[in-house]
C-alpha cells in the first residue's frame, strides 16, 4: 500500500517535469556562459509541509514561525473534528549568512526544545557555474522536557538526560524543473538515545519525497511523504505492532507580503523530524489526519543603506 | 563575516563533540526491566479489580460530578459507562506514551502493565458488573 502511494505520488510529481524539458534546454541556451546564474526560490519557505526545505533564510533575517496542528478528523462532530484539541511549535530561525541558518524551537507535543542548522551546500545554477540541483545540510538535537515519573515505569524514578536527547542529519536534494514545479529527495537518519520498546529502532533510516506545484502567483500545493526504510538495520520500528505509519501531507502555501501561510492535512501529529518521521500514528485510511498550519513572518535586520 | 564564521565554528566544535558523545541507544524495556509483581488476570472482577485502577486515575475528570465540567466527557466510575467506553475510548488512550496526542491519564503517570491488563482481560471476560 505505502509502496503504491510512492509511486503515484513520483508519477503525479513528475508529470509536470515533462513539459519542463523544452524550457530548460532553452534556458541553458540563452544563459550567458560568463554569468552565473541562480535559480531563485525552489520552494516558497524553509518547510515543503512538515520537513525541512532545501530553502534557508536569507542573511540578517528572522524568521518566526508557528507551526499548528489540531486533532484527527475522526475525533467527530463532539470535538468538532479534532479542532478542540491542538498541538503547536514556536520558534526563531535566523539567517547567519545567505547560506546557513539555525534555529531553536519548542513544541507541545513531548514538551520538547530543539535546535537546528541548516547549510546550503551547492545551489541549483546555470552559467559559468552550473549545477542541476541545490544541496543542503540539515541537523537537529530534540530535548523532551517531560516530567521523569512520566518517562519512567511506576517503580522507578530515575531518568539520565542522555535518554531525552535525540537528533536528526538530512541531505535536502531538490531541482525546480520550472516556474511551476519543484521536486525534493530528502535522505537521512534519526537516532534516538531511548527508545519504549526492544522492537523500536534507535536509528530510524527514511527517505522523503515532496514537491511544489505552483497554481498562481501567491499559492502553491505541496505533498511530502517520508518513508522509514524497512529493515535495513534490523525490523523497522513498529513492524509487529503496526503502531507507526509513514507520514504523507498535503496542502496549500499561501504568500501574503512578508507573510507565508501553509495550511494542509497530515497524518502526523509532531513538528520536528523525531516526531512527524518516527512517531507518526495516524492513518490516513482510517481518517486519522489533521488539519494544520504553519505561519511564518520574516523580519529583517540586514541593513539597505548602501 | 569570515570572522563570524570562525567564532562559529569554534562553539560548534565542542557542541559537536558533546553531541557524538551523548549518543546512545537504549530501550525501555531493558533499562526499566519490570519490577515483578504478582499479576492474576484470570478472573477479573469490576468491584475488586477494576474499579481499583479506574477510581483513582480517572474518576477525578471522568465521575458524574466532574465529567462535564472539566471537559472528561465520559463517564467512567459506573459500570454502563465503563463497559460502553473500554474498547474504543479508554483502553486505545492508556496504552499511548505520556507526551502522545490523547495519552491517559491525561497529566499523569503511565498505567502499569498490570493495571492496563487487567483492564483488558475485564473487556475480554465479557465487562461483568461482577
Amino acid at each position: 500500500m505505502k509502496i503504491q502511494i510512492l509511486f503515484a505520488f513520483l508519477f503525479l510529481t513528475a508529470l509536470p517535469a515533462l513539459y519542463a524539458q523544452d524550457d530548460l534546454l532553452k534556458d541553458l541556451q540563452d544563459a550567458d556562459k560568463s554569468n552565473t546564474v541562480y535559480t531563485m526560490a525552489t520552494f516558497k519557505t524553509t518547510r515543503v509541509v512538515n520537513g525541512q526545505s532545501v530553502e534557508g533564510l536569507a542573511a540578517k533575517h528572522l524568521d518566526f514561525r508557528i507551526n499548528h496542528r489540531f486533532g484527527p478528523l475522526n475525533d467527530g462532530a463532539y470535538n468538532f473534528f479534532g479542532l478542540d484539541n491542538a498541538v503547536n511549535r514556536l520558534s526563531l530561525e535566523y539567517g547567519i549568512n545567505d547560506n546557513l541558518m539555525l534555529g531553536i524551537g519548542r513544541s507541545s507535543a513531548g514538551k520538547t526544545f530543539d535546535g537546528f542548522v541548516k547549510w546550503k551546500l551547492l545551489r541549483q545554477s546555470t552559467g559559468a557555474k552550473s549545477s542541476p540541483v541545490s544541496i543542503s545540510l540539515f541537523g537537529n538535537t530534540a530535548i523532551t522536557t517531560l516530567d521523569s515519573k512520566l518517562l519512567v515505569p511506576s517503580g522507578y524514578s530515575k531518568y539520565d538526560f542522555q535518554n531525552r536527547l535525540s537528533y536528526t542529519a538530512q541531505v535536502l536534494i531538490a531541482r525546480k524543473f520550472n516556474n511551476a514545479f519543484s521536486l525534493q529527495i530528502t535522505p537521512g537518519v534519526i537516532h534516538r538515545n531511548m527508545v519504549a520498546k526492544k522492537i523500536d529502532q534507535n536509528d530510524i533510516f527514511h527517505i522523503g519525497i515532496g514537491g511544489r506545484i505552483k497554481l498562481t502567483r501567491r499559492t502553491s500545493f505541496n505533498m511530502e511523504y517520508f518513508y522509514q526504510l524497512p529493515k535495513m538495520f534490523g525490523p523497522l520500528k513498529g513492524y509487529d505492532d503496526k503502531t507507526y505509519s509513514n507520514s504523507l501531507s498535503m496542502g496549500f502555501d499561501i504568500e501574503t507580503g512578508g507573510h507565508v501561510f501553509q495550511l494542509h492535512f497530515t497524518n502526523s501529529l509532531g513538528n520536528i523530524e523525531q516526531l512527524f518521521i518516527a512517531d507518526t500514528q495516524g492513518k490516513w485510511s482510517k481518517g486519522d489526519v489533521r488539519f494544520g498550519f504553519n505561519i511564518s513572518r520574516t523580519f529583517s535586520f540586514a541593513d539597505h543603506a548602501k | 563575516m569570515k570572522q563570524i564564521l570562525r567564532y562559529m565554528l569554534i562553539a560548534a566544535m565542542p557542541a559537536a563533540v558533546w553531541a557524538a558523545s551523548s549518543c546512545t541507544s537504549k530501550n525501555k524495556e531493558d533499562a526499566y526491566p519490570a519490577i515483578i509483581t504478582a499479576c492474576d488476570t484470570q478472573a477479573v472482577s469490576y468491584k475488586t479489580d477494576v474499579v481499583p485502577v479506574i477510581k483513582p486515575n480517572c474518576n477525578s475528570c471522568h465521575d458524574s460530578a466532574n465529567y462535564e465540567a472539566l471537559g472528561g466527557s465520559r463517564r467512567l466510575d459506573w459500570h454502563e459507562g465503563l463497559s460502553e467506553e473500554a474498547d474504543f475510548n479508554l483502553l486505545p488512550y492508556i496504552q499511548l506514551q505520556p507526551g502522545q496526542d490523547n495519552f491517559m491519564p491525561k497529566d499523569g503517570a503511565r498505567l502499569s502493565e498490570c493495571q492496563i491488563n487487567t483492564i483488558k482481560a475485564w473487556v475480554n471476560q465479557g465487562k461483568k458488573d461482577n
